[in-house]
């Protein structure tokens, strides 16, 4: 074995620093091995760090996923590679050759203290991404107060100077530090690896694909992120929750399988999330009167069940059929098919949609890049219980999190451990 | 709790107590008994199995020189007892069983014999002149509502009460209050019963009085305490001794936290907290100490007064430990000795407690 | 003791340096006992900053370190690292949190300045009764024990085997396979079941690190992670005994009796079977009734038991799909429905699945309640007031803890839970690992799941074992661990209740209790809870609270 063979059996790539992400860095970093991880936002956290609490426990959010950011941050063996997108893989198991292109920060990471000071003077303002578009941010920004890693980005496709080649300079000024460099460039990095996590998670299904949903970003109609990021005490609302006229809501429906139908499965975990936001609802506003409209309820598990029974009588429980969601007068018309198939119409103030639970974007190109399979619906992977979840169909490469498919956080959690546990008995 | 055995009490309760356990020591029922024992002036507690020392007997002695719970912890903590029977009062048997919940007693060969209790002479009245015994009472005695077997302090681990109250004179009912108690009198041969009618009226009136008494009196001694200046002024003339903690059967610490370095600050601390303020009393850890001590021992405390006794500049510390007792107690629904099943409340996690401090 | 305690404030930029006035903070500690050095520095935690304290500390020869700067939780870790550098004790040091906590909340600068004297005061108070304490390491065994032979056990046997490692697997029963091995396929592929358990036991054989125990049961775990004494019996044998570093549980489920139930007639009406009594069947090759025929008809239940349990099972809905796949396979003609309270279907292939058992001519009713009923050779299913008629009723009953969760639960500490099954560390992120270090759990031993979720669990435990317990390595302990003293100790035994890493042990012969530095994560509980204040947490001693916040409250 050549030195560098050798020294390619201590390092891993992990890519998605996520929940799932994260926990594989740790639990390999733990064992002695380096970890690249790479990220393709400037933060990292991956959905979880979106959600203001998580069920069923319903425990802060933030609160349990930022120690594990923190150990990250401060383990000398995991190096985090934010702004960071996997470009090739070539070589086999035990030594992978791995392309990544970093994007430019244009913000130093030694000198940056995030003191936020270099916002304000920014020119561009544009609907923020992390918000779900419900806030706005500049072009150079912090996606969420309280993001890691701490420090500002600057996005290239909205800043003057690259978008317009003005020579603005406003942000560097503001900066104390000098932390802000206009000189960075992408860089190409080459990593030398023994094995692969791939721990790239997930989107929601775009609702303005889904037929009758009543999304158009406009009205009273919102994604369970959206319904996240209003709720979320860091959001753009500060944790109140109103319609768009600012107005709070005096009815609400959480409508279950958005999308099940076109996507051709249960993401397993709506229905949890549909009830966890009975109880976000119903605790900022004690008088709302709340629907909830399902097909199947579907919580499996010890704990999942009790969560429900605990809930279910904030509100009225729904089964349906053939759901169509429209609006009139200002308010968001549900009509259904009820499962005696009588044909039903309710009209609320805001109705919170459950979608499909998709591969993140770029999943495909990722997987060509890869080498690895897809099932039917995109996920990476073998549906088989023959295998176990985290193959990928390529030696040395190994699958955590809702990459493979629709998970709570429980079990990316364990799969994320169990690619570990692959990598490390593989590479020794 | 209808009826009770009937025994003779001629020559009064203590020699009737006495006599029963004589019988119990020859028929070789009890291996030692552990009662208080009348020498020249004073009262002590004895382990005896000695027939004739029970001559001197004096079952509830006008006098507590020593509160029964600890003289239970010196004698079973470092492991069981062989089978004894103790004769204390309900105070005393009650703060045992609370010590047993602190693994500091080991209850289980000790069989209590309960009486109905009139209350206790302050020990430095009884000095002064002997014959106030049985006529002046602990402030905390006038107000006890544990003096018997009926309300909600009944301590569940008893196994004989003796009855007087209400009883014909020259008898006394024997009450068995656990299968143990039960069997004890059948091996004695005390089977001849008596209807226990008056008795149970008699407490049960005594019960009622008592507790508007004690609500009255506490409530009183509440306003005393209100506020930081109350508790000042009432522990104004508290010189230290601890003496209250050495004779609080609840007390058992090795070493108390108002004897320990924390609170011990360097010459120059207290030099910057001199110059702080203007000027610094020295020592000032009067309140430190009651407080801190309330903080630790009011989910226990039995209310037996055994502190105010021991105090030599008469603070009534025993009736503003009660008030803070009976408050703390009240939040967790909590008898302290009542049973020793029932878990004391800081040491036991329950999900649906103290509600109303949650967020909703 | 000589003390000399160093005092540097970081400005921070403008973050703290213009909030409050960090001269007058400067001034004011100046003069306290035993500080021997204030300054104040731009950005401690920049690379100049971190050289230039290392040096503060061998210039002046500091022995104690307060940083008034940013949280703790950002940059403790950074500043122990420069004590260490510095070659001083990193448990000497002290931080206030002159940032988060007071600059970007007090808008007024007086009221600033105010807070940020009281809060380094305080930090200078405290820091003199920090002790340097040490981190230990101690040697551990990198062996591992596996209890349950069934996919889960064999599974992270599997993984975890390695020249440097033995593994010691150990199963009750005289074969090993557990329940995957009564099936002949596994949904929602219809692969091998059976045969999977066969190929894992196979492997298993041929792996000279993996001893592999049946007909055996464990009797005793005593000690803690790294050093595990175990003691197994094979049936009527003498003990054995042996030392691991790490248990791995994955003991099973059993499944819910529904003859407590009378509304299904099980055990009273005939022809109503469970569904392991039906793989069993289709294992031998054919289904049948109890009079010989094959059924031409036949209903399956869902959710048994799912009222009386409070959860879910997760699996059922899929194992009744699996099992009408079963029948048309042996049967062609035969006419199923499925009678279901809510599908379960979750997952990237499961819905699939559904649809496709669905298309093989499989009815699926909606329904609450079901209650059966014998008539001659019939069982009626009476589903909320319609009636259906069958030859063979299939229930599928729910998962429940195995009988004998409480004895492992008492051997090896770990507590039980939700469901009554042990419970794991952590809902979320701590699904395999239990509060007892060194032990683990997989499988249906912590919950319902199904065989996909079982082997990720058992090779999760795998990875979580094999980068926490390696060959060669030393333990390293926590530092900042609670101490009982034994003088002051009545052996009330307060502490013993509330730990919940079992990391405190009751001394018979000296009536103390004892902590265990090993096992003990510093989490403070014994300490709050001590009646005596013997028990006392080494980094948050009653001295160094009281000393901190008297110096606020002045």
């Amino acid at each position: 074995m050549t030195k560098k063979q050798q020294k390619a059996k201590e390092q891993v790539l992990v890519i998605g620093a996520g929940m799932a992400g994260i926990e594989a860095s740790l639990t390999l970093a733990a064992a002695d091995k380096k970890v690249y991880l790479v990220e393709k936002e400037p933060l990292f956290g991956g959905k979880v760090i979106k959600f203001e609490e998580v069920f069923a426990n319903m425990e802060c959010s933030t609160c349990m996923a930022a120690p594990k950011q923190q150990e990250v941050l401060q383990n000398d063996k995991i190096e985090l590679l934010t702004l960071g997108k996997v470009k090739e893989v070539q070589g086999e198991a035990g030594n992978f050759v791995v392309k990544i292109e970093k994007k430019a920060r244009y913000v130093s990471l030694e000198e940056c203290i995030g003191c936020n000071e270099c916002f304000e003077p920014c020119p561009v303002s544009l609907p923020n991404e992390f918000e779900e578009n419900l806030g706005e941010r500049k072009a150079i920004y912090i996606p969420c107060p309280g993001a890691l890693p701490n420090i500002p980005s600057i996005d290239t496709e909205n800043c003057v100077r690259f978008t317009k080649g003005e020579n603005c300079q406003l942000c560097k000024e503001a900066c104390m530090f000098e932390a802000i460099d206009f000189d960075q460039k992408d860089e190409e990095v080459e990593l030398n690896v023994g094995a692969i996590i791939v721990a790239t998670g997930f989107d929601l299904m775009d609702p303005e694909q889904i037929s009758d949903c009543g999304y158009n970003g406009k009205a009273n109609v919102y994604t369970a992120l959206e319904m996240e990021r209003l709720y979320a005490s860091n959001g753009p609302t500060e944790g109140k929750i109103t319609l768009r006229n600012g107005k709070e809501p005096t009815s609400a429906a959480m409508i279950h399988c958005i999308g099940r139908e076109k996507a051709g499965y249960c993401s397993g975990v709506c229905c949890m999330y549909s009830f966890k936001f009975i109880h976000y609802l119903k605790d900022k506003l004690p008088e709302i009167t709340l629907y909830d409209f399902y097909s199947d309820l579907c919580m499996p598990g010890k704990s999942y069940q009790p969560f429900y029974e605990h809930l279910k009588d904030k509100t009225e429980s729904v089964r349906f059929q053939d759901l169509k969601i429209a609006h009139q007068n200002g308010k968001v018309r549900i009509k259904y098919k009820s499962l005696a198939d009588q044909d039903k119409t309710l009209d609320v103030d805001m109705v919170i949609l459950a979608p499909a639970i998709m591969p993140a974007k770029g999943a495909s190109e990722l997987a060509g890049v890869l080498g690895v399979e897809q099932d039917e619906n995109g996920f990476f992977g073998f549906q088989s219980s023959d295998r176990s979840p985290e193959e990928s169909g390529r030696d040395g490469i190994y699958l955590a999190g809702c990459v493979l498919g629709p998970e709570d956080i429980g079990k990316a959690i364990a799969q994320a451990d169990a690619a570990a546990g692959k990598v490390i008995a593989l590479l020794g | 709790m209808k009826e009770g055995h009937v025994i003779k009490a001629t020559e009064g309760t203590s020699k009737a107590i006495a006599g029963l356990l004589k019988s119990s020591l020859e028929k070789k029922i009890f291996e030692a008994v552990l009662v208080p024992i009348r020498t020249n002036k004073e009262y002590n507690y004895v382990l005896t199995d000695n027939i004739d020392l029970l001559n001197k007997a004096e079952i509830m002695p006008p006098v507590m020189s020593v509160q029964g719970g600890k003289v239970l912890q010196a004698l079973t903590r470092h492991g069981k007892s062989r089978k004894i029977a103790a004769v204390m009062r309900m105070c005393e048997i009650r703060a045992a069983i609370e010590l047993s919940k602190l693994e500091q007693t080991d209850l289980e060969n000790v069989f209590f014999i309960s009486v109905d209790c009139n209350g206790v002479t302050p020990l430095s009245d009884y000095l002064e002149d002997p014959s106030c015994a049985g006529k002046k009472f602990r402030p905390l005695c006038e107000i006890c509502t544990s003096f018997s077997v009926v309300g909600d302090e009944q301590a569940q681990d008893v196994d004989i009460h003796a009855a007087t109250m209400g009883v014909d004179k020259g008898q006394m009912l024997l009450i068995p209050m656990s299968t143990d108690g039960e069997s004890v009198l059948e091996k004695l041969g005390i089977d001849k019963k008596q209807d226990a009618g008056n008795w149970v009226k008699q407490t049960e009136k005594l019960q009622k009085q008592r507790t508007a008494a004690r609500e009255k009196a506490l409530t009183k001694t509440k306003e005393t305490i209100k506020g930081l200046n109350g508790l000042v002024e009432v522990f104004s003339r508290c010189i230290e001794c601890y003496n209250c903690r050495s004779v609080c059967p609840i007390c058992y610490c090795r070493l108390c936290f108002s004897d320990k370095e924390t609170f011990r600050e360097t010459g120059g601390e207290y030099l910057d907290r001199a110059q702080a303020q203007g000027v610094m009393k020295c020592m000032d850890e009067v309140l430190q100490f009651h407080l801190g001590r309330m903080s630790h021992i009011s989910l226990s405390c039995v209310s037996c007064g055994m502190c105010e006794d021991a105090c030599p500049v008469d603070i009534p510390v025993g009736q503003i430990f009660s008030v803070v007792a009976e408050r703390s107690q009240a939040i967790f629904n909590y008898v302290p000795g009542k049973s020793s099943d029932e878990a004391q409340p800081l040491r036991t996690f329950e999900l649906d407690e103290l509600t109303e401090v949650e967020d909703k | 003791m000589d003390r000399k305690i160093g005092v540097y404030v970081c400005e921070c930029g403008p973050n703290i340096a213009d909030a409050l006035d960090i001269d007058r903070v400067i001034e004011a500690v100046s003069g306290l006992e035993n500080v021997a050095v204030v300054e104040r520095y731009k950005l401690l935690c920049s690379p100049g900053g971190k050289k230039y304290l290392a040096e503060q500390i061998k210039e002046h020869g500091l022995t104690h370190l307060v940083v008034g700067a940013c949280s703790p939780k950002q940059h403790e870790a950074t500043f122990m690292g420069v004590c260490e550098e510095g070659r001083m004790n990193p448990f000497l040091m002290q931080m206030a949190n002159l940032r988060e906590q007071i600059a970007w909340i007090t808008p007024d600068k007086e009221k600033a300045t105010e807070r940020a004297i009281r809060h380094m005061k305080a930090a200078v108070r405290r820091v003199r009764y920090h002790a340097p304490l040490e981190q230990k390491e101690i040697e551990c065994n990198a062996d591992v024990l596996v209890i349950g032979g069934g996919i889960a056990g064999m599974s992270a046997a599997l993984l975890l085997s390695s020249p440097d490692r033995k593994v010691f697997l150990v199963e009750k029963n005289t074969e090993l396979g557990g329940m995957v091995s009564r099936c002949e396929k596994l949904f929602p592929d219809m692969a091998r079941g059976s045969e999977i358990t066969e190929s894992r036991v196979k492997s298993l054989k041929e792996d000279e690190n993996i001893e592999v125990l049946t007909g055996t049961v464990v009797e005793n775990v005593l000690g803690f992670f790294g050093n595990f004494v175990v003691t197994v019996r094979e049936k009527e044998s003498e003990p054995q005994e042996f030392k691991v570093g790490a248990v791995v549980v994955a003991t099973g489920a059993d499944l819910f009796d529904p003859s407590a139930l009378a509304e299904y007639g099980y055990g009273k009406i005939k022809n109503v079977v469970t569904a392991p009594e039906l793989e069993e069947m289709n294992l031998k090759g054919n289904i049948t009734l109890e009079n010989g025929n094959e059924p031409k008809s036949v209903g399956i239940i869902h959710c048994v038991g799912r009222k009386e349990k409070g959860y879910c099972s997760e699996v059922c809905c899929r194992v009744g799909m699996k099992i009408s796949r079963y029948l048309k396979e042996k049967i062609p003609a035969v006419s199923i429905t499925q009678f279901y309270q809510d599908l379960c279907v979750p997952g990237s292939g499961a819905q699939a699945f559904y649809e496709k058992t669905r298309n093989t001519g499989v009815e699926f009713v909606c329904t609450e309640a079901v209650k059966l009923s014998g008539s001659v050779e019939k069982i009626k299913i009476d589903h909320d007031g319609k009636i259906d008629t069958v030859d063979m009723v299939v229930l599928l009953p729910a998962i429940e803890p195995a009988k004998d969760t409480s004895e492992i639960s008492e051997m090896l500490g770990v507590e039980k839970g939700k469901g009554g099954f042990l419970t794991e560390e952590h809902e979320k992120i701590g699904p395999v690992t239990t509060t007892v270090e060194g032990v683990c759990l997989a499988g249906t031993v912590s919950g319902p799941k199904t065989v996909r979720d079982a082997v990720s669990q058992s090779e999760a435990v795998a990875g979580k074992i094999l980068s926490s317990l390696v060959p060669g390595r030393k333990l390293e302990t926590e530092a900042r661990t609670s101490k009982i003293s034994e003088s002051l100790c009545t052996g009330c035994r307060t502490c013993l209740t509330v730990c919940c890493y079992s990391a405190i042990e009751y001394d018979e012969s000296r009536g103390v209790c004892v902590v265990n530095e090993v096992l003990c994560k510093g989490c403070g509980n014994c300490a709050a809870a001590c009646p005596s204040g013997a028990a006392t947490h080494q980094q948050f001693t009653p001295t160094q609270i009281y000393r901190e916040v008297i110096e606020i409250l002045r």
